[in-house]
C-alpha cells in the first residue's frame, strides 16, 4: 500500500472523479481539439501531476458508493461528486489505476473511450479496450472479495448430546457469573466460589460429567463453558500433585477466571470463523494483561487469581506473552497452562475441529520442557491418560470398545469393553496391555471414534479407582 | 448552518479541541500551555447545546453534519491527524473530564502508524482510559498487490478447482472476507479464496507477500524474505490443497526458493516450521522430500536434541517423509551415523532410535511412545516439590505475590485509571508487608520501582503515579518507625537497609519532610542516625538534593553522603565554599569521613583559608580523618614550617591524634619540630615541641 493516501493534503480520489467526468462531458459537447477539452485534460493532467511529484500511480477503487484512493475512504459529500463516481460503476468500473507517465493523448483517449460507451457496459474487458486504443498506462478493473479463511466451521452453541446434571448447572451457573463479568461487571467473589464449591463437589467427582470434559467438545467453546472446564481439570490436577484443600481452592479460583480478560476483546475477533490474522492476534494477546488488571481491582480473590491470569499464556522456559522478561510463571499458573491447553485443543474452534485426546496430549507431550512444565503434563496425562474413560476406540485388530479402565503405567493400553450400552451392560472386557507369548502386545489403541459410534451416552467405571 | 448559535460552539470547541492537540504535540502534558488549552476546551464543550460535540474526518477538513467547518491551521492539523491515525468520525462529549481529553490530545498528538501493530487509534483509546470520547475507525479497503487477472487465467482457475480433491474446497463461511483482487470487467466470478490466489499467484514470494499483507491487515511491510519466512507454513498448506500436477510445481518452486535462503535463514526455518509441521500435520514432507541429501540430513538433525524427552521422535519424522526405499535406506545410515556415531545397529545405549532398523510398532502408535510420559521417580520427586512450593505460599507471602503481579501489570496495562487502583490497592498490600516482612516489602517496592522506571519515558503518567505511592508509603512516621527497628543492626544487608535503598528517592523526601515536621531533638537526631547509617544505600537519591534552597536540607543530605565513603568528593567539594558555615562545616566533616587522598586534599586546601572560622572548621576536619589517610596527611603537614608556625595547636592535635596510635618511623618528622619546646616566648609552638618530644620518646622506646 502505498502512502498516498495519508500524504495527501489536497488530493482526494473525487478531484480526479470529478476532472475526468467533466472531461468526458466536454467530449459529448463539444468536438476534438476544441479549447473546453483542451482545459478539461489540462485539469486532469494538473490533478495528476500533484500525484506523480510523490507517488508512481493513483489508484481509486469505488465500493458501495465510497471512492477509496488505495483504499482510504473518502465518503461522497455532493452531488457532482456522486455522479462522476456513478459514471464508472454504470459500467461496472470499481477500480481505476493511473500510472506515472501517462500521456495527455492517453487520457484523452481513455475519455473518449468512456464517452463512446455512454452507460453500455462493454462485452470485452476495459483493460482490453483501452489497449486497443493505445491508452498503456490506465487500466480499469473490477473488485472480487477474497476469502481469506482456511476453513470455517459452524458449531453448535450448546452441546446436542444430553449433560451430566451437576455439569449442566455449573454450566449454567458460570453462565450466569461470568456473563456477568462479560457485561462489564465487577467479578462477583461469592458467587463464583459458590460454583467453584459446587464444581468440586459435583463435576470433578463425578465420572460422567468428567468424560464429557475430557472428551472431545463439538460445540462452540465460550469461555465460560472453558472456564469451568479448565478449573475442573485444574482441581484434578492439584488433587494428583497432593495439593492441600486450600491450595486447591486458590489453584481453581484462578482457573475458573483466567480468562475474563476476554471480556474486552471485540467479540467479532473472539469468534472469527477463520485464523486471526497477526493485528487480531496481537490484539488477543492482550486478555491476559486485562484480566489481570481486572482481577487485581477487584476483592474477594486470592492473592495469586490475577498472577494466574497474567501469566497462564507464558511458557515454562521463559517465552509466550505477555513479555515478562523471561520470568518463570508461578506454579500455579504452569498448573492451568497444562489443563488450559488441553481443554483448548479438544474444544471445538471456528477454524478447526476439537482434537481428540490422544491428539491433544500429543501435542502436551511436544509442549513439554520448553512450553509447559513436564513433570505437570506428565502427571496430567497419566491423570486423563491418551484414552479417557468413556473414549470409544478401534484397536489395531479392528475392534471397537469403550475405555472402562486405565493404568498410569501403560497409558498406551486401557482396559476396554468391546460393543456399546453402559457400564452394566454384557460385552467383552479386553485388557489392551495384554502381551502374546513372545512378550509383543496384541493389540494397540490405534483411533479414537465419535461416541455415537458405539453409545451416545457411556457410564464408564469411576475415575478414581484408575487414578 | 452560518448564523447558527450551535455551530459557531461546534466550530469553536472543535478549533479549541485543535489547539490543544497541537500544544501536546510542542510542550509536555504538565505544562501550563497544554492545561490552558483543555481548559479552554472543556469550556467550549461545555456551552455546546447538544450531547456531544460530532466530527466528520476528510483529508485537511472537519465536517459537523454535512458542513465543513471553518478551515484554520488547528483545525487543518486536527483533520490530518486524525485522518492518518484512520478515523472517520469523532465524538467528543460535553462532560469529558480534563484527565479523558487531554490523554486523547496527548495520543493523537503522538500517534504514528507503527502505533497499529497493538491495535487502531480508535482501539487504543478505549484501552489507555478515555471513555468519553470515542473514534470510529474508517472502514479500509485492503487491495492485494496481485496482477489482474484475465478472463482467460480464471478459465484454468476453474480446472483446476474441478481437479482439486473435494475435501480441500474450502467450507462456505459467512461471506465475510478481509481483502480484494482486481480482476478484468468481462470476468465472470463472484469471489475467490486463498487457494485460488495460491493459483492465481504463481510466484511464491508474491504470494507470501499477499499473505502476509493479509495476516498483518496492512499494518505492516516485510521484506520477501520475511515475508516467506513468517508465512511458509501457509504456502505448505495451501500448496497442499492444489491438484496433484500444480501443487508438484508449486513445491519443486518453494524447493528452490529455499535453497537461495541464506543457510542460518533455512536452518532456523527448518527447525521452527518445516520440522514441527512435518510432525504435525505431515504436510512438509512434500517439501523436505525435494530437498538435496544434505540438506534433508540437516534437518532431520535438527530433531536429534528433542530424542532425549521423545525416543523415536527422529524415526517418526524420518517415515513421515516417505522417501523412496533406495534413498531412506542411504540417508537412513547417514542420520544414524551423524546422530550416534559408534554403536552397532540394535544396540540401545542411547535415546536414539536408529533409523536403519526396522521397526515393527504399529506406524500410528510411533510417537505416542516416542515420548517418555510415565511418571517415574524423578518425576513424582518433581511433583512433591511442587506441592510443596504451592504450599509454602503463606498468607503474607500471598501479598508479595499479589504484589509481583501487580508490578509486572503496571508494565503493561494501558488504562492510567486502572493503574492507579491498583496502586491504591498496592499501598494497603504493601504497608502491610512491611510490617509482617520488611525484607520481602523491600523486594516488592524494587519491582514496582523497577516497572515505573521501565515505562517512564513513554508512559510518565504512570511513572510518577507508582512514585506518588513510594511517598505515600513512606511517611514521616514511618522513617520514625524504621529507625526504632532497624537503628544500629549490623548486617549490612538488613531488611530495614533493604526498604531503604527500593524506597530511594521517597526515602529522602520524608526524611525531609519528617526534619519539618518532628519536634523532639532525640527523635530527630535518632532517625539521622539511621539515615547515616544507611548513607551508602542512600547517597545517590541524596545527591539532587545538594542544591535545595534551605540550608538545612543541605546540611543533613551532606552528613548523609559522608557516610557514604569514597566516591561522592566531586559532588561535596562546592560545598566547602557553601556561604552557610554550618554547610561548609558539614562537608569538610563529610570529606574528612570519607577519607580518601582526594577528599583529604579538598580538606587540606581550605587550611589556607583567609577566614578563620573557615579554617579552622578545616583544621577540625583534618582531625576526624580515617587514621590510615589521617598520618599521611599529618607527615605531610607537620613537615610544613609554615603550617607549624601558624597553626601550631592544629600540628600539636595531628601529633598527639596520629602519632600516638603507631609511634613508629616518625623521627624524620618529628625531630625538626622538638626544638620548638625551648620556645617559651610562644606558648602554643612549646607545647607542640613537647607534645612532639614526647611522642618521639614514645616512639624510640
Amino acid at each position: 500500500m502505498s502512502g498516498l493516501a495519508r500524504d495527501s493534503r489536497t488530493l482526494t480520489p473525487l478531484v480526479i472523479l470529478r476532472a475526468l467526468s467533466g472531461l468526458r462531458r466536454s467530449l459529448a459537447l463539444y468536438p476534438s481539439g476544441h479549447t473546453v477539452i483542451e482545459q478539461a485534460i489540462d485539469e486532469l493532467e494538473r490533478v495528476l501531476e500533484q500525484v506523480f511529484v510523490e507517488h508512481d500511480r493513483v489508484r481509486i477503487e469505488l465500493v458501495d458508493k465510497t471512492a477509496h484512493l488505495e483504499g482510504y475512504p473518502f465518503r461522497v459529500e455532493s452531488h457532482s461528486n456522486a455522479d462522476a463516481l456513478e459514471e464508472l460503476q454504470r459500467l461496472e468500473i470499481e477500480c481505476l489505476q493511473i500510472e506515472r507517465g501517462v500521456e495527455r493523448d492517453e487520457l484523452a483517449e481513455m475519455a473518449g473511450l468512456l464517452h463512446r460507451l455512454g452507460d453500455r457496459v462493454p462485452e470485452d474487458s476495459m483493460r482490453g479496450l483501452l489497449l486497443a486504443e493505445g491508452v498503456k498506462r490506465v487500466t480499469m478493473t473490477r473488485l472480487v472479495p477474497v476469502e481469506t479463511r482456511f476453513q470455517s466451521f459452524e458449531w453448535p452453541s450448546e452441546p446436542e448430546s444430553i449433560l451430566e446434571p451437576g455439569y449442566a448447572r455449573a454450566l449454567d451457573d458460570a453462565h450466569d457469573s461470568i456473563g456477568a463479568i462479560f457485561e462489564g461487571g465487577t467479578p462477583d467473589a461469592q458467587s463464583l466460589h459458590q460454583l467453584l464449591a459446587w464444581i468440586s463437589e459435583q463435576v470433578a467427582d463425578s465420572t460422567s460429567a468428567l468424560s464429557q470434559i475430557l472428551s472431545v467438545k463439538r460445540y462452540e467453546n465460550h469461555t465460560y463453558c472453558h472456564s469451568v472446564n479448565v478449573a475442573t481439570l485444574a482441581m484434578l490436577l492439584g488433587r494428583r500433585i497432593g495439593l492441600e484443600e486450600a491450595e486447591l481452592m486458590s489453584l481453581s479460583e484462578a482457573a475458573l477466571l483466567h480468562d475474563v480478560g476476554k471480556r474486552q476483546i471485540p467479540s467479532d475477533i473472539l469468534t472469527k470463523p477463520g485464523p486471526l490474522n497477526r493485528r487480531e492476534w496481537r490484539i488477543v494477546q492482550r486478555h491476559p494483561v486485562i484480566g489481570a488488571s481486572i482481577l487485581t481491582r477487584a476483592s474477594g480473590f486470592e492473592p495469586l487469581t490475577p498472577t494466574v491470569a497474567l501469566e497462564h499464556h507464558r511458557e515454562y522456559g521463559g517465552g509466550g506473552y505477555p513479555d515478562l522478561e523471561e520470568q518463570r510463571p508461578h506454579l500455579l499458573s504452569q498448573i492451568v497452562a497444562v489443563v488450559d491447553t488441553y481443554e483448548a485443543l479438544t474444544g471445538a474452534r471456528p477454524y478447526r475441529e476439537p482434537l481428540v485426546p490422544e491428539e491433544a496430549c500429543l501435542i502436551l507431550a511436544r509442549m513439554a520442557g520448553e512450553k509447559l512444565n513436564p513433570a505437570l503434563v506428565k502427571a496430567f496425562v497419566s491423570l486423563v491418560t491418551f484414552f479417557p474413560l468413556g473414549s470409544v476406540v478401534r484397536t489395531s485388530l479392528g475392534e471397537i470398545g469403550v475405555v472402562i479402565d486405565t493404568s498410569e503405567d501403560d497409558p498406551l493400553h486401557p482396559v476396554i469393553r468391546l460393543g456399546g450400552g453402559g457400564l452394566d451392560s454384557p460385552g467383552t472386557r479386553i485388557d489392551t496391555a495384554d502381551r502374546d507369548a513372545g512378550g509383543e502386545y496384541v493389540r494397540h489403541i490405534v483411533e479414537t471414534l465419535p461416541r455415537s459410534v458405539a453409545d451416545p451416552d457411556p457410564e464408564p467405571e469411576p475415575l478414581a479407582a484408575s487414578a | 448552518m452560518k448564523g447558527d448559535p450551535r455551530d459557531d460552539g461546534v466550530s469553536q470547541a472543535a478549533g479549541l479541541l485543535g489547539r490543544a492537540v497541537q500544544q501536546h504535540r510542542i510542550y509536555p502534558a504538565a505544562s501550563p500551555l497544554c492545561l490552558e488549552s483543555i481548559n479552554n476546551c472543556l469550556s467550549a464543550l461545555e456551552q455546546l447545546s447538544g450531547e456531544a460535540l460530532e466530527l466528520r474526518v476528510a483529508p485537511r477538513q472537519i465536517f459537523h453534519g454535512a458542513d465543513p467547518l471553518p478551515g484554520t491551521a488547528a483545525l487543518s492539523e486536527l483533520a490530518d491527524r486524525l485522518f492518518r491515525a484512520d478515523v472517520e468520525e469523532l465524538r467528543v462529549n460535553r462532560e469529558t473530564p480534563a484527565k479523558e481529553l487531554g490523554r486523547f490530545c496527548r495520543q493523537l498528538a503522538t500517534w504514528d502508524r507503527r502505533n497499529e501493530r497493538d491495535g487502531s487509534f480508535a482501539e487504543i483509546l478505549g484501552e489507555r482510559g478515555v471513555n468519553s470520547i470515542t473514534a470510529r475507525a474508517a472502514d479500509k479497503l485492503e487491495i492485494l498487490e496481485v496482477d489482474v487477472i484475465s478472463n482467460e487465467r480464471l478459465a484454468q482457475l476453474s480446472e483446476e478447482r474441478r481437479a482439486r480433491a473435494p475435501e480441500d474446497q474450502p467450507r462456505e463461511g459467512d461471506g465475510s472476507h478481509q481483502a480484494w483482487i482486481q480482476v478484468d470487467t468481462d470476468c465472470d466470478v463472484e469471489s475467490i479464496d486463498l487457494v485460488d490466489l495460491a493459483f492465481l499467484v504463481e510466484n511464491q514470494a508474491d504470494l507470501a507477500q499477499v499473505l502476509y499483507d493479509i495476516a498483518e491487515g496492512g499494518a505492516q511491510r516485510a521484506s520477501g524474505a520475511e515475508a516467506l519466512r513468517e508465512n511458509i507454513a501457509e504456502l505448505i498448506e495451501l500448496y497442499s490443497s492444489l491438484s496433484p500436477r500444480v501443487a508438484e510445481n508449486r513445491f519443486d518452486d518453494l524447493a528452490r526458493t529455499l535453497m537461495t535462503l541464506d543457510p542460518e535463514t533455512r536452518e532456523a526455518l527448518t527447525q521452527d516450521v518445516l520440522m514441527p509441521d512435518l510432525l504435525e500435520t505431515g504436510k512438509a514432507a512434500r517439501l523436505l522430500q525435494l530437498l538435496p541429501d544434505e540438506e534433508m540430513v540437516d534437518a532431520i538433525r535438527t530433531l536429534g536434541e528433542l530424542e532425549v524427552g521423545a525416543p523415536g521422535l527422529v524415526k517418526l519424522a524420518f517415515d513421515r517423509l516417505a522417501l523412496p526405499d533406495e534413498r531412506r535406506v542411504a540417508l537412513a545410515r547417514t542420520v544414524d551415523e551423524s546422530l550416534h556415531p559408534g554403536p552397532e545397529e540394535g544396540e540401545s545405549d542411547s535415546t536414539h532410535v536408529r533409523l536403519s532398523a526396522d521397526g515393527s510398532e504399529s506406524q500410528d502408535l510411533q510417537e505416542y511412545t516416542a515420548h517418555e510420559l510415565s511418571v517415574d521417580e524423578e518425576t513424582a520427586a518433581e511433583l512433591d516439590r511442587i506441592k510443596t512450593a504451592v504450599e509454602a505460599v503463606q498468607p503474607a507471602e500471598g501479598g508479595s505475590e499479589w504484589l509481583r503481579g501487580c508490578a509486572n501489570l503496571v508494565r503493561h496495562v494501558r488504562n492510567p485509571d486502572h493503574v492507579e487502583e491498583m496502586l491504591e490497592l498496592a499501598a494497603e498490600a504493601l504497608v502491610s508487608l512491611i510490617r509482617s516482612d520488611a525484607g520481602k516489602a523491600a523486594g516488592a517496592v524494587d519491582d514496582l520501582c523497577s516497572a515505573a522506571d521501565a515505562v517512564r519515558d513513554h508512559r510518565p503518567e504512570v511513572a510518577e503515579a507508582v512514585d506518588g505511592l513510594m511517598l505515600s508509603i513512606c511517611s514521616p512516621s514511618f522513617l520514625r518507625a524504621q529507625a526504632q527497628d532497624w537503628l544500629g543492626q549490623e548486617d549490612p544487608d538488613s531488611a530495614g537497609r533493604a526498604l531503604l535503598l527500593a524506597l530511594g528517592t521517597a526515602s529522602i523526601e520524608a526524611f525531609v519532610r519528617f526534619l519539618d515536621e518532628e519536634p523532639s531533638r532525640a527523635v530527630r537526631r535518632r532517625v539521622m542516625d539511621f539515615m547515616c547509617e544507611n548513607g551508602r544505600a542512600l547517597a545517590a537519591v541524596s545527591i539532587p538534593y545538594l542544591s535545595d534552597e534551605r540550608w538545612t536540607v543541605v546540611r543533613n543530605m551532606v552528613r548523609i553522603i559522608g557516610f557514604a565513603g569514597p566516591g561522592h568528593e566531586a559532588q561535596l567539594a562546592p560545598l566547602v565554599g557553601h556561604p552557610e558555615d554550618r554547610v561548609a562545616r558539614e562537608a569538610l566533616l563529610a570529606l574528612a569521613r570519607i577519607g580518601s587522598p582526594e577528599a583529604a586534599k579538598l580538606v587540606v586546601g581550605r587550611l589556607e583559608e583567609e577566614n578563620p572560622s573557615r579554617r579552622a572548621m578545616a583544621e577540625e576536619s583534618i582531625r576526624t580523618f580515617p587514621v590510615e589517610e589521617g598520618r599521611r596527611q599529618a607527615r605531610r603537614l607537620l613537615a610544613d614550617q609554615r603550617l607549624l608556625r601558624r597553626s601550631p595547636e592544629l600540628a600539636r592535635s595531628l601529633v598527639e591524634r596520629f602519632v600516638a596510635t603507631d609511634r613508629t618511623g616518625w623521627e624524620d618528622v618529628l625531630s625538626p619540630i622538638l626544638s620548638l619546646r625551648f620556645r617559651f616566648w610562644n606558648r602554643r609552638q612549646m607545647a607542640l615541641g613537647r607534645a612532639a618530644a614526647a611522642a618521639l620518646k614514645g616512639s624510640r622506646r
